[in-house]
Protein backbone atom coordinates (compact mmCIF):
# COMPACT_ATOMS: atom_id res chain seq x y z
CA UNK A 1 0.00 0.00 0.00
CA UNK A 2 2.89 2.07 1.12
CA UNK A 3 4.79 1.68 -2.17
CA UNK A 4 1.57 2.38 -4.44
CA UNK A 5 1.34 5.77 -2.53
CA UNK A 6 5.08 6.31 -2.83
CA UNK A 7 4.90 6.01 -6.40
CA UNK A 8 1.86 8.07 -7.19
CA UNK A 9 3.50 10.65 -5.38
CA UNK A 10 6.88 10.53 -7.18
CA UNK A 11 4.86 10.28 -10.70
CA UNK A 12 3.10 13.30 -9.94
CA UNK A 13 6.15 15.09 -8.94
CA UNK A 14 8.11 13.72 -12.19
CA UNK A 15 5.26 15.26 -13.88
CA UNK A 16 5.10 18.91 -12.90
CA UNK A 17 9.18 19.07 -13.45
CA UNK A 18 8.82 17.75 -16.55
CA UNK A 19 5.48 19.80 -17.63
CA UNK A 20 8.01 22.95 -15.74
CA UNK A 21 10.74 21.73 -18.28
CA UNK A 22 8.36 21.60 -21.13
CA UNK A 23 7.37 25.03 -20.92
CA UNK A 24 10.48 26.28 -20.79
CA UNK A 25 11.49 24.56 -23.98
CA UNK A 26 8.00 25.90 -25.47
CA UNK A 27 8.91 29.12 -24.28
CA UNK A 28 12.13 29.15 -25.50
CA UNK A 29 11.47 27.23 -28.81
CA UNK A 30 8.93 29.96 -30.21
CA UNK A 31 11.59 32.51 -29.68
CA UNK A 32 14.99 31.50 -31.04
CA UNK A 33 12.91 31.77 -34.86
CA UNK A 34 12.38 35.51 -34.02
CA UNK A 35 16.36 35.97 -34.65
CA UNK A 36 16.22 35.13 -38.44
CA UNK A 37 14.53 38.09 -39.11
CA UNK A 38 14.89 40.87 -36.72
CA UNK A 39 18.54 40.88 -35.02
CA UNK A 40 19.43 40.20 -31.53
CA UNK A 41 20.66 44.22 -30.51
CA UNK A 42 17.20 45.20 -31.88
CA UNK A 43 15.33 43.11 -29.70
CA UNK A 44 17.29 43.40 -27.03
CA UNK A 45 18.73 46.91 -26.97
CA UNK A 46 15.82 48.83 -29.51
CA UNK A 47 13.89 51.58 -27.71
CA UNK A 48 11.04 51.32 -30.01
CA UNK A 49 8.19 48.96 -29.52
CA UNK A 50 6.45 49.43 -32.77
CA UNK A 51 5.59 45.03 -34.01
CA UNK A 52 2.83 45.69 -36.27
CA UNK A 53 4.14 49.10 -37.92
CA UNK A 54 5.96 49.26 -41.53
CA UNK A 55 8.50 48.44 -40.64
CA UNK A 56 8.01 47.16 -37.54
CA UNK A 57 10.44 47.83 -34.25
CA UNK A 58 11.04 44.85 -31.75
CA UNK A 59 12.62 46.79 -29.33
CA UNK A 60 11.77 45.82 -25.47
CA UNK A 61 14.39 47.99 -23.65
CA UNK A 62 11.54 50.51 -22.82
CA UNK A 63 9.36 47.83 -21.10
CA UNK A 64 12.38 46.31 -19.39
CA UNK A 65 12.97 49.95 -18.28
CA UNK A 66 9.14 50.11 -17.25
CA UNK A 67 9.18 46.77 -15.28
CA UNK A 68 11.83 47.99 -14.00
CA UNK A 69 10.45 51.46 -12.75
CA UNK A 70 6.75 49.80 -11.21
CA UNK A 71 8.39 46.77 -9.56
CA UNK A 72 10.73 48.69 -7.83
CA UNK A 73 8.23 51.32 -7.02
CA UNK A 74 5.96 48.46 -5.64
CA UNK A 75 8.40 47.15 -3.75
CA UNK A 76 9.12 50.17 -2.17
CA UNK A 77 5.49 50.45 -0.90
CA UNK A 78 4.69 46.84 -0.24
CA UNK A 79 7.84 45.45 2.51
CA UNK A 80 7.88 48.55 4.68
CA UNK A 81 3.69 48.42 4.79
CA UNK A 82 4.04 44.73 5.46
CA UNK A 83 6.69 45.72 8.30
CA UNK A 84 4.64 47.74 9.90
CA UNK A 85 1.42 45.63 10.07
CA UNK A 86 3.66 42.41 11.09
CA UNK A 87 4.52 44.35 13.82
CA UNK A 88 0.93 45.94 14.56
CA UNK A 89 -0.41 42.14 14.80
CA UNK A 90 2.60 40.81 16.91
CA UNK A 91 2.93 43.84 19.35
CA UNK A 92 -0.57 46.08 19.71
CA UNK A 93 -3.19 43.42 18.62
CA UNK A 94 -4.63 41.92 21.41
CA UNK A 95 -4.46 38.06 20.86
CA UNK A 96 -7.65 37.22 20.65
CA UNK A 97 -8.18 39.36 17.43
CA UNK A 98 -4.72 38.48 15.90
CA UNK A 99 -6.21 35.39 14.74
CA UNK A 100 -9.16 36.93 12.94
CA UNK A 101 -6.82 39.79 11.92
CA UNK A 102 -4.32 37.10 10.21
CA UNK A 103 -7.46 35.23 8.40
CA UNK A 104 -8.50 38.71 7.11
CA UNK A 105 -5.13 39.34 5.50
CA UNK A 106 -4.84 36.22 3.74
CA UNK A 107 -8.20 36.01 2.69
CA UNK A 108 -7.49 39.75 1.17
CA UNK A 109 -4.32 38.65 -0.82
CA UNK A 110 -6.81 35.98 -2.38
CA UNK A 111 -8.85 39.05 -3.96
CA UNK A 112 -8.42 38.43 -7.87
CA UNK A 113 -6.45 41.15 -9.58
CA UNK A 114 -9.20 42.43 -12.09
CA UNK A 115 -11.09 43.71 -8.96
CA UNK A 116 -8.10 45.71 -7.90
CA UNK A 117 -7.42 46.73 -10.97
CA UNK A 118 -10.81 47.76 -11.52
CA UNK A 119 -10.74 49.92 -8.59
CA UNK A 120 -7.36 51.24 -9.69
CA UNK A 121 -9.13 52.05 -12.78
CA UNK A 122 -12.78 53.53 -11.66
CA UNK A 123 -11.41 55.28 -8.54
CA UNK A 124 -7.77 56.19 -8.17
CA UNK A 125 -7.54 56.96 -12.25
CA UNK A 126 -10.18 59.82 -12.10
CA UNK A 127 -8.79 61.10 -8.33
CA UNK A 128 -5.39 61.44 -9.80
CA UNK A 129 -6.90 63.09 -12.94
CA UNK A 130 -9.66 65.82 -11.36
CA UNK A 131 -8.60 66.24 -7.91
CA UNK A 132 -4.38 65.99 -8.66
CA UNK A 133 -4.73 67.15 -11.40
CA UNK A 134 -2.17 65.08 -13.50
CA UNK A 135 -2.16 64.57 -16.83
CA UNK A 136 -3.63 60.82 -16.46
CA UNK A 137 -4.25 58.35 -14.09
CA UNK A 138 -3.25 55.35 -15.29
CA UNK A 139 0.57 55.61 -14.62
CA UNK A 140 3.45 53.88 -12.66
CA UNK A 141 2.20 55.52 -9.22
CA UNK A 142 -1.39 53.94 -9.87
CA UNK A 143 0.09 50.69 -10.75
CA UNK A 144 2.73 50.45 -7.88
CA UNK A 145 -0.15 51.31 -5.49
CA UNK A 146 -2.88 48.59 -6.71
CA UNK A 147 0.19 45.98 -6.97
CA UNK A 148 1.57 46.31 -3.74
CA UNK A 149 -2.31 46.41 -1.89
CA UNK A 150 -2.88 42.97 -3.76
CA UNK A 151 1.05 41.85 -2.47
CA UNK A 152 1.06 43.05 0.90
CA UNK A 153 -0.78 40.74 2.69
CA UNK A 154 1.59 38.01 1.98
CA UNK A 155 4.77 39.08 3.55
CA UNK A 156 2.93 41.08 6.02
CA UNK A 157 1.93 37.56 7.02
CA UNK A 158 5.10 35.95 6.38
CA UNK A 159 6.83 38.21 8.52
CA UNK A 160 4.24 38.07 11.24
CA UNK A 161 5.33 34.39 11.65
CA UNK A 162 9.17 34.75 11.61
CA UNK A 163 8.51 37.41 14.08
CA UNK A 164 6.17 35.51 16.66
CA UNK A 165 8.38 32.73 16.33
CA UNK A 166 11.18 33.82 17.27
CA UNK A 167 13.56 32.64 19.82
CA UNK A 168 11.81 33.08 22.89
CA UNK A 169 15.98 32.51 25.28
CA UNK A 170 16.89 35.20 23.02
CA UNK A 171 13.92 37.73 23.63
CA UNK A 172 14.28 36.59 27.33
CA UNK A 173 17.91 36.86 27.22
CA UNK A 174 17.32 40.10 25.72
CA UNK A 175 14.94 41.42 28.34
CA UNK A 176 16.78 39.93 31.29
CA UNK A 177 19.65 42.39 30.27
CA UNK A 178 17.12 45.58 31.39
CA UNK A 179 15.82 46.10 27.44
CA UNK A 180 12.17 47.23 27.24
CA UNK A 181 10.11 45.00 24.35
CA UNK A 182 10.62 47.97 21.59
CA UNK A 183 14.64 47.64 22.15
CA UNK A 184 14.22 44.29 22.32
CA UNK A 185 12.44 44.22 18.74
CA UNK A 186 15.31 47.02 17.35
CA UNK A 187 18.08 45.45 18.51
CA UNK A 188 17.70 41.49 18.79
CA UNK A 189 14.62 40.35 16.90
CA UNK A 190 15.20 42.28 13.82
CA UNK A 191 18.75 41.95 13.53
CA UNK A 192 18.27 38.16 13.57
CA UNK A 193 15.47 37.68 10.80
CA UNK A 194 17.84 39.91 8.39
CA UNK A 195 17.71 36.67 6.18
CA UNK A 196 14.18 35.81 6.24
CA UNK A 197 13.15 39.79 5.69
CA UNK A 198 15.99 39.81 2.73
CA UNK A 199 14.05 36.61 1.36
CA UNK A 200 10.58 37.58 1.97
CA UNK A 201 11.62 40.57 -0.20
CA UNK A 202 12.54 38.55 -3.26
CA UNK A 203 9.47 36.43 -3.09
CA UNK A 204 7.43 39.72 -3.14
CA UNK A 205 9.45 40.98 -5.73
CA UNK A 206 8.26 37.56 -7.54
CA UNK A 207 4.97 38.09 -7.42
CA UNK A 208 4.67 41.52 -8.39
CA UNK A 209 6.79 40.67 -11.88
CA UNK A 210 5.05 38.61 -12.77
CA UNK A 211 0.97 40.37 -12.11
CA UNK A 212 -0.27 41.05 -15.18
CA UNK A 213 -3.86 42.20 -15.46
CA UNK A 214 -3.35 45.08 -12.49
CA UNK A 215 -0.94 46.64 -14.93
CA UNK A 216 -2.71 46.04 -18.09
CA UNK A 217 -5.26 47.90 -16.54
CA UNK A 218 -4.20 50.85 -14.54
CA UNK A 219 -0.31 51.51 -15.85
CA UNK A 220 -1.56 52.98 -19.43
CA UNK A 221 0.87 50.23 -21.36
CA UNK A 222 2.82 53.52 -23.19
CA UNK A 223 5.98 52.31 -24.58
CA UNK A 224 8.23 55.28 -23.34
CA UNK A 225 11.13 55.19 -21.08
CA UNK A 226 9.28 56.99 -17.99
CA UNK A 227 10.95 60.19 -16.24
CA UNK A 228 9.08 60.72 -13.54
CA UNK A 229 5.84 58.11 -11.82
CA UNK A 230 2.71 60.08 -13.04
CA UNK A 231 3.89 59.09 -16.78
CA UNK A 232 2.10 55.69 -18.41
CA UNK A 233 4.80 52.62 -18.85
CA UNK A 234 4.36 49.64 -20.03
CA UNK A 235 5.36 46.70 -18.77
CA UNK A 236 6.74 43.04 -20.30
CA UNK A 237 3.63 40.62 -18.94
CA UNK A 238 0.74 43.04 -20.20
CA UNK A 239 2.19 43.39 -23.67
CA UNK A 240 1.92 39.69 -23.65
CA UNK A 241 -1.67 40.17 -22.52
CA UNK A 242 -2.69 42.68 -24.95
CA UNK A 243 -1.17 41.53 -27.83
CA UNK A 244 -1.14 37.67 -28.10
CA UNK A 245 -4.94 37.70 -29.06
CA UNK A 246 -4.41 39.05 -32.13
CA UNK A 247 -1.22 38.34 -33.31
CA UNK A 248 -1.05 35.94 -35.90
CA UNK A 249 0.97 32.77 -35.61
CA UNK A 250 3.97 32.58 -37.39
CA UNK A 251 5.09 35.96 -37.45
CA UNK A 252 8.19 38.03 -35.86
CA UNK A 253 5.51 39.74 -33.92
CA UNK A 254 4.45 35.79 -32.56
CA UNK A 255 8.01 35.23 -31.64
CA UNK A 256 8.93 38.28 -30.23
CA UNK A 257 6.00 38.32 -27.91
CA UNK A 258 7.83 34.54 -26.72
CA UNK A 259 10.89 36.32 -26.28
CA UNK A 260 9.46 38.86 -23.95
CA UNK A 261 7.62 35.47 -22.38
CA UNK A 262 11.31 33.75 -21.82
CA UNK A 263 12.92 36.98 -20.37
CA UNK A 264 10.24 37.10 -17.68
CA UNK A 265 10.81 33.62 -17.20
CA UNK A 266 14.31 34.15 -16.40
CA UNK A 267 14.11 37.16 -14.64
CA UNK A 268 11.12 35.55 -12.23
CA UNK A 269 13.42 32.74 -12.00
CA UNK A 270 16.27 33.91 -10.71
CA UNK A 271 14.55 36.21 -8.45
CA UNK A 272 13.08 33.12 -6.63
CA UNK A 273 16.28 31.25 -6.70
CA UNK A 274 17.73 34.24 -5.02
CA UNK A 275 15.36 34.41 -2.53
CA UNK A 276 15.95 30.40 -1.93
CA UNK A 277 19.30 31.14 -1.81
CA UNK A 278 19.36 33.78 0.88
CA UNK A 279 16.76 31.69 2.83
CA UNK A 280 19.18 28.25 3.06
CA UNK A 281 21.85 30.54 4.39
CA UNK A 282 19.91 31.90 6.71
CA UNK A 283 18.76 28.10 8.05
CA UNK A 284 22.37 26.89 7.57
CA UNK A 285 23.01 29.92 10.13
CA UNK A 286 20.44 28.75 12.47
CA UNK A 287 21.70 25.12 12.18
CA UNK A 288 25.44 26.38 13.91
CA UNK B 1 -25.44 -1.87 -23.23
CA UNK B 2 -22.75 -3.13 -26.28
CA UNK B 3 -25.32 -2.80 -28.65
CA UNK B 4 -26.48 0.64 -27.77
CA UNK B 5 -23.03 1.86 -28.11
CA UNK B 6 -22.21 0.30 -31.18
CA UNK B 7 -25.17 1.88 -32.25
CA UNK B 8 -23.91 5.05 -31.22
CA UNK B 9 -20.73 5.06 -32.51
CA UNK B 10 -21.49 4.23 -35.76
CA UNK B 11 -24.33 6.92 -36.05
CA UNK B 12 -21.47 9.09 -35.24
CA UNK B 13 -19.25 7.85 -37.89
CA UNK B 14 -22.22 7.87 -40.41
CA UNK B 15 -22.87 11.54 -39.11
CA UNK B 16 -19.12 12.61 -39.71
CA UNK B 17 -19.46 11.21 -43.38
CA UNK B 18 -22.26 12.94 -44.34
CA UNK B 19 -22.02 16.08 -42.32
CA UNK B 20 -20.91 19.22 -44.47
CA UNK B 21 -17.47 20.75 -42.93
CA UNK B 22 -17.24 24.73 -43.81
CA UNK B 23 -13.45 26.02 -42.93
CA UNK B 24 -13.59 29.60 -42.01
CA UNK B 25 -10.25 31.20 -41.80
CA UNK B 26 -8.80 34.72 -41.67
CA UNK B 27 -8.98 38.24 -40.52
CA UNK B 28 -9.56 38.89 -36.58
CA UNK B 29 -11.95 41.69 -37.23
CA UNK B 30 -14.37 39.52 -39.24
CA UNK B 31 -14.02 36.98 -36.42
CA UNK B 32 -17.11 37.86 -34.43
CA UNK B 33 -19.40 37.94 -37.38
CA UNK B 34 -18.25 34.77 -38.21
CA UNK B 35 -18.32 33.02 -35.39
CA UNK B 36 -22.07 34.28 -34.69
CA UNK B 37 -23.32 33.66 -38.19
CA UNK B 38 -21.42 29.93 -38.02
CA UNK B 39 -23.37 29.49 -34.97
CA UNK B 40 -26.68 30.95 -35.98
CA UNK B 41 -25.89 28.13 -39.41
CA UNK B 42 -25.52 25.76 -37.05
CA UNK B 43 -28.37 25.80 -35.01
CA UNK B 44 -30.41 26.17 -38.17
CA UNK B 45 -28.67 22.95 -39.79
CA UNK B 46 -26.68 20.10 -37.78
CA UNK B 47 -25.60 18.53 -40.03
CA UNK B 48 -22.96 20.93 -40.86
CA UNK B 49 -19.96 21.42 -39.18
CA UNK B 50 -18.90 25.34 -39.30
CA UNK B 51 -14.65 25.59 -37.93
CA UNK B 52 -13.92 29.31 -37.67
CA UNK B 53 -10.31 30.50 -36.88
CA UNK B 54 -9.28 34.18 -36.56
CA UNK B 55 -5.77 34.32 -37.03
CA UNK B 56 -5.64 37.58 -39.61
CA UNK B 57 -6.45 38.33 -43.40
CA UNK B 58 -3.23 37.09 -44.55
CA UNK B 59 -2.95 33.98 -43.13
CA UNK B 60 -6.94 33.47 -44.28
CA UNK B 61 -6.40 34.09 -48.18
CA UNK B 62 -3.19 32.27 -47.78
CA UNK B 63 -5.46 29.54 -46.39
CA UNK B 64 -8.12 29.63 -49.18
CA UNK B 65 -5.32 29.88 -52.23
CA UNK B 66 -3.90 26.63 -50.33
CA UNK B 67 -6.85 24.90 -50.19
CA UNK B 68 -7.21 24.50 -46.33
CA UNK B 69 -10.16 26.93 -45.77
CA UNK B 70 -13.35 26.98 -47.49
CA UNK B 71 -13.72 30.99 -46.44
CA UNK B 72 -11.31 33.47 -46.23
CA UNK B 73 -11.95 36.35 -43.25
CA UNK B 74 -10.51 39.53 -44.83
CA UNK B 75 -10.47 43.34 -43.16
CA UNK B 76 -8.91 44.37 -46.73
CA UNK B 77 -8.54 43.80 -50.02
CA UNK B 78 -6.20 41.38 -51.32
CA UNK B 79 -2.62 42.16 -52.49
CA UNK B 80 -1.41 42.37 -55.73
CA UNK B 81 0.84 39.34 -54.86
CA UNK B 82 -2.06 37.39 -53.51
CA UNK B 83 -3.94 38.23 -56.78
CA UNK B 84 -0.96 36.83 -58.37
CA UNK B 85 -0.90 34.24 -56.77
CA UNK B 86 -4.14 33.03 -57.30
CA UNK B 87 -3.72 33.55 -60.85
CA UNK B 88 -0.72 31.66 -61.12
CA UNK B 89 -2.77 28.58 -59.43
CA UNK B 90 -5.33 28.72 -61.93
CA UNK B 91 -7.59 29.56 -58.92
CA UNK B 92 -10.64 32.55 -58.93
CA UNK B 93 -10.66 34.33 -55.87
CA UNK B 94 -14.63 35.80 -55.60
CA UNK B 95 -14.60 38.31 -52.74
CA UNK B 96 -17.77 39.09 -50.95
CA UNK B 97 -18.54 42.61 -48.78
CA UNK B 98 -20.48 41.29 -45.79
CA UNK B 99 -20.17 44.04 -43.52
CA UNK B 100 -18.39 47.86 -43.31
CA UNK B 101 -16.40 48.54 -40.37
CA UNK B 102 -16.54 52.26 -39.24
CA UNK B 103 -14.98 54.14 -36.64
CA UNK B 104 -14.85 57.19 -34.87
CA UNK B 105 -12.61 59.93 -32.49
CA UNK B 106 -13.98 60.53 -29.44
CA UNK B 107 -13.46 63.11 -26.89
CA UNK B 108 -14.42 63.78 -23.46
CA UNK B 109 -17.81 65.73 -23.16
CA UNK B 110 -16.31 68.60 -20.86
CA UNK B 111 -13.80 69.30 -24.14
CA UNK B 112 -15.62 72.20 -26.78
CA UNK B 113 -13.71 70.10 -29.94
CA UNK B 114 -15.73 68.46 -31.87
CA UNK B 115 -14.12 68.86 -35.62
CA UNK B 116 -11.05 67.65 -36.60
CA UNK B 117 -9.30 67.25 -39.44
CA UNK B 118 -7.60 63.92 -40.62
CA UNK B 119 -4.25 66.03 -40.92
CA UNK B 120 -4.86 67.55 -37.48
CA UNK B 121 -5.39 63.95 -35.81
CA UNK B 122 -2.84 62.50 -37.65
CA UNK B 123 -0.62 65.15 -35.69
CA UNK B 124 -2.38 64.84 -32.51
CA UNK B 125 -1.37 61.70 -33.04
CA UNK B 126 2.12 61.39 -33.72
CA UNK B 127 3.17 64.29 -31.11
CA UNK B 128 3.48 67.51 -33.00
CA UNK B 129 0.24 68.77 -31.31
CA UNK B 130 0.06 68.47 -27.94
CA UNK B 131 -1.88 71.07 -27.00
CA UNK B 132 -5.66 71.05 -27.67
CA UNK B 133 -5.24 75.07 -27.78
CA UNK B 134 -3.55 74.05 -30.87
CA UNK B 135 -6.40 73.04 -32.15
CA UNK B 136 -9.23 75.73 -31.08
CA UNK B 137 -9.94 74.15 -27.69
CA UNK B 138 -8.55 74.93 -24.15
CA UNK B 139 -5.21 75.35 -23.08
CA UNK B 140 -4.43 72.01 -22.01
CA UNK B 141 -2.11 69.49 -22.79
CA UNK B 142 -3.76 66.01 -25.27
CA UNK B 143 -3.84 63.06 -23.26
CA UNK B 144 -3.93 59.94 -26.95
CA UNK B 145 -5.40 56.77 -25.80
CA UNK B 146 -5.12 54.20 -28.72
CA UNK B 147 -5.55 51.04 -28.89
CA UNK B 148 -3.20 47.69 -29.04
CA UNK B 149 -1.60 47.37 -32.14
CA UNK B 150 -2.60 44.39 -33.48
CA UNK B 151 -6.38 45.08 -33.29
CA UNK B 152 -8.48 45.65 -36.26
CA UNK B 153 -9.19 48.92 -34.71
CA UNK B 154 -6.16 50.34 -35.17
CA UNK B 155 -5.26 48.71 -38.54
CA UNK B 156 -7.64 51.10 -39.78
CA UNK B 157 -6.31 54.13 -37.68
CA UNK B 158 -3.00 53.46 -38.94
CA UNK B 159 -4.20 53.23 -42.39
CA UNK B 160 -6.72 55.92 -42.81
CA UNK B 161 -5.19 58.26 -39.96
CA UNK B 162 -1.62 57.32 -39.37
CA UNK B 163 -0.56 56.53 -43.16
CA UNK B 164 2.55 55.84 -42.88
CA UNK B 165 3.43 57.48 -39.68
CA UNK B 166 3.94 56.08 -36.04
CA UNK B 167 1.61 56.61 -33.13
CA UNK B 168 3.47 58.54 -30.58
CA UNK B 169 4.81 55.98 -28.05
CA UNK B 170 3.62 57.90 -24.89
CA UNK B 171 0.25 57.20 -26.10
CA UNK B 172 -2.02 55.00 -23.62
CA UNK B 173 -2.69 51.57 -24.98
CA UNK B 174 -5.75 49.67 -23.82
CA UNK B 175 -7.01 46.40 -24.64
CA UNK B 176 -11.19 47.37 -26.09
CA UNK B 177 -13.70 49.29 -27.38
CA UNK B 178 -15.07 49.65 -24.16
CA UNK B 179 -11.99 50.90 -22.28
CA UNK B 180 -11.14 53.56 -24.84
CA UNK B 181 -14.57 54.96 -23.75
CA UNK B 182 -14.02 54.48 -20.07
CA UNK B 183 -10.72 56.23 -20.59
CA UNK B 184 -12.19 59.02 -22.33
CA UNK B 185 -15.12 59.46 -20.65
CA UNK B 186 -12.90 59.81 -17.04
CA UNK B 187 -10.12 62.15 -18.25
CA UNK B 188 -11.43 65.72 -19.95
CA UNK B 189 -7.89 65.86 -22.26
CA UNK B 190 -8.35 62.73 -23.41
CA UNK B 191 -8.43 61.65 -27.40
CA UNK B 192 -9.75 58.26 -28.43
CA UNK B 193 -11.16 56.27 -30.99
CA UNK B 194 -13.94 53.79 -31.20
CA UNK B 195 -16.03 51.54 -33.17
CA UNK B 196 -19.21 52.75 -34.31
CA UNK B 197 -21.76 50.95 -31.94
CA UNK B 198 -19.52 52.59 -28.74
CA UNK B 199 -20.35 55.76 -29.78
CA UNK B 200 -23.48 55.16 -27.81
CA UNK B 201 -22.05 53.36 -24.92
CA UNK B 202 -20.54 55.63 -22.79
CA UNK B 203 -22.19 58.69 -20.88
CA UNK B 204 -19.76 61.22 -20.98
CA UNK B 205 -17.95 61.00 -24.93
CA UNK B 206 -18.87 63.23 -27.92
CA UNK B 207 -17.74 62.33 -31.37
CA UNK B 208 -15.33 64.43 -33.16
CA UNK B 209 -16.28 64.96 -36.50
CA UNK B 210 -13.73 64.53 -39.12
CA UNK B 211 -13.69 68.04 -41.85
CA UNK B 212 -17.51 68.35 -40.59
CA UNK B 213 -18.71 64.74 -41.10
CA UNK B 214 -19.81 62.47 -38.33
CA UNK B 215 -19.99 58.47 -38.72
CA UNK B 216 -23.24 56.81 -39.47
CA UNK B 217 -24.74 53.92 -41.24
CA UNK B 218 -25.03 55.79 -44.91
CA UNK B 219 -21.72 57.50 -44.97
CA UNK B 220 -20.11 53.85 -43.86
CA UNK B 221 -21.69 52.33 -46.91
CA UNK B 222 -21.32 54.90 -49.55
CA UNK B 223 -17.61 54.99 -48.68
CA UNK B 224 -18.02 59.32 -48.12
CA UNK B 225 -16.91 58.66 -44.23
CA UNK B 226 -13.31 58.30 -44.10
CA UNK B 227 -12.49 55.78 -41.23
CA UNK B 228 -15.01 53.32 -42.74
CA UNK B 229 -14.12 49.56 -44.86
CA UNK B 230 -15.59 46.63 -46.05
CA UNK B 231 -14.97 43.63 -44.48
CA UNK B 232 -15.04 40.86 -47.41
CA UNK B 233 -15.53 36.82 -47.08
CA UNK B 234 -13.64 35.31 -49.86
CA UNK B 235 -14.30 32.27 -51.54
CA UNK B 236 -12.85 29.77 -54.42
CA UNK B 237 -14.87 31.07 -57.40
CA UNK B 238 -18.39 31.42 -57.38
CA UNK B 239 -20.15 29.62 -54.35
CA UNK B 240 -21.72 26.65 -54.47
CA UNK B 241 -24.10 24.30 -51.93
CA UNK B 242 -23.19 24.62 -48.32
CA UNK B 243 -20.74 27.44 -48.60
CA UNK B 244 -23.44 29.47 -50.66
CA UNK B 245 -26.14 28.86 -48.50
CA UNK B 246 -24.08 29.62 -45.54
CA UNK B 247 -22.97 33.20 -47.36
CA UNK B 248 -26.64 33.86 -48.39
CA UNK B 249 -27.56 33.12 -44.58
CA UNK B 250 -24.73 36.06 -43.77
CA UNK B 251 -26.75 38.47 -45.83
CA UNK B 252 -30.28 37.63 -45.31
CA UNK B 253 -32.01 40.10 -42.72
CA UNK B 254 -30.85 37.57 -39.56
CA UNK B 255 -27.70 37.61 -40.86
CA UNK B 256 -27.07 41.04 -40.98
CA UNK B 257 -29.27 41.53 -37.46
CA UNK B 258 -26.12 39.57 -36.12
CA UNK B 259 -23.76 42.32 -37.72
CA UNK B 260 -25.42 45.06 -36.14
CA UNK B 261 -25.75 43.03 -33.03
CA UNK B 262 -21.90 42.81 -32.74
CA UNK B 263 -20.96 46.15 -33.40
CA UNK B 264 -20.41 46.48 -37.13
CA UNK B 265 -22.34 48.44 -40.20
CA UNK B 266 -25.13 45.99 -41.49
CA UNK B 267 -24.85 46.22 -45.86
CA UNK B 268 -28.50 47.16 -45.89
CA UNK B 269 -30.94 48.38 -43.48
CA UNK B 270 -32.13 45.90 -41.01
CA UNK B 271 -34.87 46.72 -38.76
Amino acid sequence: MKSTIDRLISVSGLTSIAIIVAITFFLFYNWIPLFETVEPIGFFFGTLWYPTAVPPFYGILPLLDATVWISSLAIFITIPSAFVIAIFITYIVPKKFRYILKTFLEIFSSIPSVILGLIGLSIVAPYFQNVLNMDTGQNILNAAIMLSLITIPMPASMMEDFISAFSPEQKEGSQALGANEFETLTRVVIPGLKGPFASITMLSLGRIFGETMIVLMVAGNAAIFPSNIFQPARVLSSTIAAEMGETPVGTPHFYALFGIGAILFVITFLINVAGEMIRFRYERQMMK
Amino acid sequence: MKKILVMLVLSMLALSVFASKIAIVGSTTVLPIAQQWAQAYMKMNPDVNISVVGNGSGNGIKALLDGVADIADSSRWMSDTEIKSAVSKGLFPFPIVVAYDAIAPIVNSDNPVRNLTLDQLQQIYSGKITNWSQVGGPDMPIVVVTRDNSSGTFEVWAERVMRGMLVKPEALTVASNAEVVRAVASNKRAIGYVGLAYLESGSNISEVAISGMKANVEAARSGAYPLARPLFMIVNGIPSNQIAKFINFGLSPAGQKIVAEVGFVPIYEVK
